[in-house]
């Protein structure tokens, strides 16, 4: 025992405390752990609690019931639900390697830029800074807008017909990807960036000398030294996209029809707006397991590929 | 290892835990518990409102309080997240704060909570309630008994090129196309006549401008937006029979009605008339578009609550004094759902739609017995009628509610916004034909009324969509208001509010 060793003995007047290293730990975890507990593992247990209910927020004077399964069950069964996981998956299946590519291309361009990197940095920084909602009101409703807005406009002078860019299912969905991938291919960049920094330049600069292509450098070690930075910034973007809704509830509402309806804003509009708290939840949980599964999944892939890289 | 915690390490945390302790001690009490209000000298009326609409009634209140000498807190919201932190305030019994407005549609949920005072005599008298309209009335009430006060009296009415269908070459040019007459006194009076005209006005130059920007209508149609008011002012003359009160539901059984046949006719009529005759993205539509392509002089028609204030407003319009307004149009054909079948009325029966019924303001049964009698002293300042009459010829988003303002001219032609005399005689008639009128529809208010919106707005949207047809629309958005009803506590419990707010 360390205090076992001690041979000096306290100095007069210093009141000691001997407390044990494990207790001592404990103490100063104990704010931390109240306040996890108490903002969200609470939450969350009660929220799966919700789920198996029929609790109704704005339902006066009828008591909450226990219903079992009956919210998952009606859930499966609901092809409005199965249309928003659709939507969901298609839109994070869209932006998500579009914004890697365009992220990791003009990384590896400003990687060789010596001079005003500063300036680039934060010039892609600014997309990030500014609120999604801004955006979808500024680029999409405004620049997108199909009667009188510039592109439409653009495009009617140049003699053909104007885009439905908000009211064809398929436009709508493609003009929120659009909208999303300008605002995050900027943390794209910045993080693959850093990540590009960390690649000791020797490395590339011995395989340059031992006649190694550029795309033979970029794949055999630029990439597989990137790829733990890459696959953190690919999962942070992949769950966000999985929650996305402010975006999409400011451009379309959801529609036309439920063309671009996600996950989350169905969650909001059965839950916070609806008042539906047990529908609404077990849709949550849905969600939650759908995005735990995924990213199980992806970072098994990632860590097998890294593995076999090393190999 | 062990570790020594010195004396002086031991005070600092004291006095740490104690540092926090003295703050949260002295942090004013939490809103509601009457510990904030109390100790201050100061009586402190707190508000919660609309963005524009709680900086309006704050311009308009504050000369008073600082002569009374109140004090003044404003909570300030967008509009939906005004009626979420209502409806989750009023689901958790949470303060919010003493005076809010709401929408009246919410009150079934509000007032059925317990979560406001009723309004006393006193107050009602202050305000010389009797002057207030009765369909008016009906929005503020529950049971009988009043909850909340007058503060804006919103339908939606029919709003048309007065100067264009005055035109005799355009008229007679109608006339000889479709068989119609272009009235510049009353537009369309039936749903036939309006997409007549829609057709008429799509396609060529009659602003005049040299562009292809011209069409026949621009409505409300967006999902998450204002589509149930869109689609409903569109269903109301087709479906709502005048000896049936009931529209949404049955008032008996609460068996959805939305699927039968006049609510289909109207969505197929509706979605053909946004895709062919409205501008480019008129199917996606919001409210304030809708405005826009209107006072911006490229359709001759539109249905909407603001027409006229906006229309008035030169930064927002190339329209002053051309519109004219009226009631909805009717038709000559409506459904009658307890007879299984279409009727014919010689006379187009209007069904002019209440949409909205209105923001109303109501004092939190959670308002602290030390502010009470302030906060009725405030809210008696607010909506007596001397104010109300500056609320609804200001451009303050508030519509007319009182039977002195239906009749006050001058108001309207010659002060603030600056109608006219013929604008403003059109524009109270107008008010006054659809808050009169004996068959309006009252909006739907019998608890749960967000789901509602959002399973029609689903439906219909998918319809505009062309993503199913409109009898499978409306067939979905029946079941989603059946499965709502027996959410809420089954259909027959939902028949009984929606009895309560129709008054019956």
């Amino acid at each position: 025992m360390a205090t076992a060793q001690r041979s000096v003995p306290p100095a007069r007047g210093v009141l000691q405390f001997s407390i044990h290293d494990r207790l001592w730990k404990w103490l100063l975890l104990l704010p931390s752990l109240l306040m996890t507990t108490v903002l969200f593992i609470a939450p969350v247990v009660w929220t799966l609690y919700a789920a198996f209910t029929d609790l109704h927020l704005f339902r006066v004077g009828v008591e909450t019931e226990w219903v079992g399964l009956y919210n998952f069950q009606k859930l499966l069964g609901n092809s409005s639900f199965w249309r928003t996981a659709r939507n969901t998956v298609v839109f994070m299946l869209g932006v998500v390697p579009m914004q890697f590519l365009i992220g990791m291309v003009l990384a590896v361009c400003l990687d060789n830029v010596t001079r005003g990197l500063k300036l680039f940095r934060t010039w892609f920084l600014m997309p990030l800074m500014v609120s999604p909602v801004v955006v979808a009101f500024v680029i999409g409703r405004m620049l997108f807008q199909e009667d009188i807005g510039p592109i439409n406009s653009l495009i009617r002078w140049l003699g053909f017909e104007g885009i439905p860019w908000l009211t064809h299912p398929n436009w709508a969905m493609f003009t929120i990807m659009v909208i999303d991938v300008w605002q995050w291919s900027s943390f794209m960049i910045l993080m693959l960036m850093a990540g590009l920094q960390g690649v000791p330049y020797d490395l590339r600069e011995a395989a340059s000398i031992d006649g190694a292509s550029f795309w033979q450098t970029f794949f055999r070690i630029t990439l597989p030294l990137v790829l733990p930075i890459a696959a953190t910034a690919l999962l942070i973007r992949i769950i966000d996209a999985f929650k996305v809704v402010d975006i999409i509830m400011v451009l379309t509402g959801g529609g036309p029809g439920q063309a671009t309806e996600s996950v989350t804003l169905a969650i909001y509009r059965a839950g916070v707006k609806g008042g539906d708290l047990a529908f609404g939840s077990s849709q949550a949980y849905f969600l939650l397991l759908v995005m735990v599964v995924f990213g199980g999944a992806f970072l098994a892939l990632t860590r097998r590929t890294m593995s076999q890289t090393k190999d | 290892m062990g570790r020594d915690l010195t004396r002086r390490d031991f005070l600092r945390l004291s006095g740490a835990a104690a540092g926090i302790t003295a703050l949260a001690a002295c942090a004013p009490g939490a809103p509601g518990d009457g510990t904030g209000v109390a100790q201050a000298e100061q009586a402190v009326i707190r508000y919660a409102g609309l963005e524009g609409m709680g900086a309006t009634v704050e311009r308009f209140i504050l000369p008073w309080l600082e002569d009374v000498g109140y004090g003044w807190e404003r909570g300030s919201f967008g509009q939906q997240e005004l009626t979420d932190k209502i409806m989750q305030s009023v689901a958790t019994d949470t303060y919010l704060a003493d005076v809010f407005q709401f929408p009246s549609n919410a009150r079934s949920d509000v007032i059925n909570a317990g979560a406001l005072y009723p309004i006393p005599d006193f107050v009602l008298d202050a305000i010389d309630f009797d002057d207030v309209l009765p369909s008016i009335v009906g929005t503020l009430s529950w049971g009988g008994q009043v909850y909340a006060l007058p503060y804006d009296g919103d339908i939606h009415y029919s709003s048309f090129r007065k100067d264009l269908f005055a035109d005799s070459a355009i008229a007679a040019d109608f006339e000889s196309k479709t068989g119609y007459q272009l009235d510049p006194e009353s537009g369309a009076k039936t749903w036939d006549e309006w997409r007549a005209i829609a057709e008429h006005f799509t396609g060529w130059d009659w602003n005049g401008n040299g562009e292809e920007d011209d069409y026949g209508i621009a409505t409300m149609n967006k999902r998450g937006d204002t589509l149930w008011w869109g689609f409903h002012s569109r269903a109301t003359a087709y479906a709502k029979h005048p000896d049936d009160p009931s529209y949404f539901i049955d008032i008996d059984t609460g068996e959805a009605r939305v699927n039968n046949p006049g609510f289909v006719r109207a969505l197929t009529e509706w979605v053909e008339e946004n895709q062919n005759w409205s501008p480019p993205g008129g199917t996606g539509f919001t409210y304030g578009d809708s405005l826009n392509a209107m006072n911006g002089g490229r359709v001759v028609q539109t249905y909407n609550w603001d027409a006229v204030t906006t229309a008035a407003a030169g930064e927002f319009s190339v329209i002053q004094g051309k519109q004219g307004y009226n009631h909805l149009p009717g038709s000559h054909e409506v459904y009658n759902h307890k007879e299984g079948g279409w009727e014919s009325f010689e006379e187009p029966s209007a069904a002019p739609f209440l949409a909205f019924g209105g923001w109303v303001i109501a004092v939190s049964a959670l308002t602290d017995d030390s502010v009470i009698e302030q906060v009725w002293n405030m809210t008696i300042e607010l909506t007596k009628p001397e104010s109300g009459i500056w609320f609804v010829t200001n451009l303050t988003g508030c519509s007319p509610y009182r039977f002195s303002q239906l009749e006050a001219v001058d108001e309207f032609a010659t002060g603030p916004l600056q109608l006219g005399e013929e604008v403003a005689v059109d524009y109270l008639n107008a008010a006054k034909a659809t808050l009169d009128h004996p068959n309006a529809v009252t909006d739907q208010a019998f608890g749960g009324w967000v789901q509602y919106r959002d399973a029609l707005e689903l439906g219909v949207s998918k319809a505009m969509a062309n993503e199913i047809d409109p009898q499978g629309a409306m067939d979905e958005v029946a079941a989603a208001f059946d499965e709502i009803s027996d959410r809420m506590g089954g259909k027959e419990r939902q028949a009984e509010l929606y009895r309560l707010t129709l008054g019956l």
